[in-house]
């Protein structure tokens, strides 16, 4: 499930802050005549006029979606000599990830065909896309497929490569086809409304008019947000504050130019948050920094029962606290510890965005973090259908918790403690900007 | 309290993370702003909920006109 996240995992770990400290012109203090940051500097200008650029495409700037076209074909030759570069460092930068995340993001700027090199157009997010989707309708009961019919992970024990996974990927997913049987037509009706690709397509038609444009709008919110807060903490870290450990590693690790590679963060929030765009790559510039800043022992305990998990055990709270050092023990949190001691065994499925899909969306909701748990069920309902699912979601939500729990605290150690941080993001790599279609929604259609 | 016990203590970043996680944002906004999350103060922690509860919300309806109009025939 997760072996395309193994590309930017690999990526991270050439991406050290003081390579990224680099990337953008503010890194004065450093040296930023090598070669390899020079490289990176302009990739980072490239893509930054790119993402500009597709703001622009998002609010219906006809002159500069053609703009923008070009510039992605003057990208994707620069990648290539790029790729073709004399200076060996240069070439492994570029193995390492760099590369594949850029083209990955890229991607999903283009249509097929176009005039592109062919690592632009993701066929593989295609299909696994697709094996999610199925797996959701196996789970909904739809189609009349069951449980029994989902294709987990085990089915996908993955091969020393990350190629080797799709073609089992493909594999599998000629085994959905079948299983469809005649149902296939709606299930790829449904699965190209969500193609990164063709979703843009399909979607600008039939959306509110102004709906790009509102999620244009909020996403510079977003942007915002994320830029303010970068500036409070450098502020903040400049002055006075109290030296915790914690602050002590953030503060080393904002000297250090993780301030840039933040900035960077924020930078990919704008290229790669974009509307429809599902890509790859950015918010690793920020993991390494703040798992270095924040993670330590208590990480790294969840980051095992993470594994085992996604390993095929199923870990409870109980489980994970087990495996917990006395030290770390001592110092929770005692609500937090009591917490664990209960929480019910994760497994592996749930530990996957792959099922965060609908239904554990609604469930969510129910726990009164949003109007409403019963939405998708009925439209009427959406208007006066506040929290009164809270209590039917207890066990849901102790679920949830814990999964968020695990999730969270996984990413703060994950750098630290696994250079190749694949719980780094256990969501699923397809088409990540689009939930599958709801259950009900699905069961209207059929 | 140590720092991560609080982080993970606080109803807040919860909701944050939920909301995350459902919200139809780019997987790699999404792990940008989990990256982030230790770094954001409340205000900036609601602003984000509000925003995110709103893109959800759009979402959610445009899945619903879309797919009406889909299935219509």
């Amino acid at each position: 499930m997760d072996d395309e996240e193994e590309v930017p995992a690999e990526a991270s770990t050439v991406r050290r802050p003081e390579r990224q400290a680099a990337t953008t012109a503010e890194a004065r203090e450093v040296d930023d005549s090598s070669p390899v940051r020079l490289v990176q500097k302009a990739v980072r200008t490239r893509m930054n006029e790119i993402a500009d650029l597709r703001s622009r495409v998002m609010l219906g700037d006809a002159e500069a979606k053609k703009d923008m076209q070009k510039r992605l074909r003057d990208f994707a030759k620069l990648m290539d000599e790029v790729r073709s570069h004399s200076d060996s460092e240069i070439r492994n930068l570029m193995q390492t990830g760099f590369v594949d995340d850029i083209t990955a993001a890229h991607g999903n700027f283009l249509k097929e065909g176009e005039n592109l090199p062919e690592s632009f157009v993701d066929e593989n997010k295609r299909v696994a896309f697709r094996r999610h989707v199925f797996n959701e309708l196996c789970a909904a009961g739809l189609f009349g497929l069951s449980i029994k019919d989902m294709q987990t992970d085990n089915d996908m024990q993955r091969g020393p490569r990350v190629k080797a996974f799709y073609q089992l990927a493909k594999q599998k997913y000629e085994l959905a086809k079948q299983k469809l049987g005649k149902n296939l037509q709606t299930f790829e009706k449904i699965c190209d409304q969500y193609d990164g690709h063709n979703f843009r397509e399909s979607m600008e038609d039939l959306v509110d008019s102004e709906y790009v444009g509102r999620r244009a709008s909020r996403l510079r919110e977003r942007v915002d947000i994320g830029r303010d807060s970068l500036k409070r903490n450098q502020q903040e870290l400049a002055g006075d504050a109290p030296q915790t450990k914690g602050r002590r590693y953030l503060l080393g690790f904002l000297r250090e130019g993780g301030d840039i590679a933040l900035k960077a963060a924020g930078v990919g929030l704008m290229i790669y948050g974009s509307g429809f765009v599902a890509a790859a790559g950015a918010g690793l510039y920020a993991a390494k920094g703040i798992s270095e800043a924040m993670g330590y022992d208590f990480g790294q305990v969840v980051l095992k029962g993470v594994k085992r998990a996604k390993d095929g055990a199923k870990t409870s709270g109980k489980e994970l606290l087990n495996m917990a050092s006395e030290k770390w023990k001592d110092e929770m949190d005692p609500d937090l510890l009591r917490w664990l001691e209960r929480a019910p065994a994760t497994s592996p499925e749930r530990l996957e965005r792959a099922s965060l899909g609908l239904k554990t969306r609604a469930k969510l909701f129910g726990r009164g973090l949003l109007p409403s748990a019963i939405w998708s069920f009925s439209n009427d309902a959406k208007a006066d259908a506040p929290q009164n699912h809270i209590a039917e979601q207890t066990d849901t939500a102790e679920q949830k918790l814990h999964e968020i729990c695990v999730k969270v605290v996984g990413k703060f150690a994950s750098v630290k403690s696994n250079p190749a941080p694949k719980e780094k993001s256990k969501t699923t790599p397809e088409s990540p900007s689009i939930e599958a279609p709801s259950a009900p929604q699905i069961k209207k259609a059929v | 309290m140590d720092e991560i016990t609080q982080f993970c203590g606080d109803p807040i970043n919860a909701q944050l993370v939920a909301l995350l996680e459902g919200a139809p944002i780019s997987d790699d906004e999404r792990n940008g702003w989990f990256d982030m999350l230790p770094l954001l103060n409340d205000s900036e922690k609601k602003r984000l909920i509000a925003n995110l509860q709103a893109e959800i919300l759009d979402f959610e309806a445009q899945e619903e006109r879309v797919l009406t109009q889909m299935f219509r025939v």
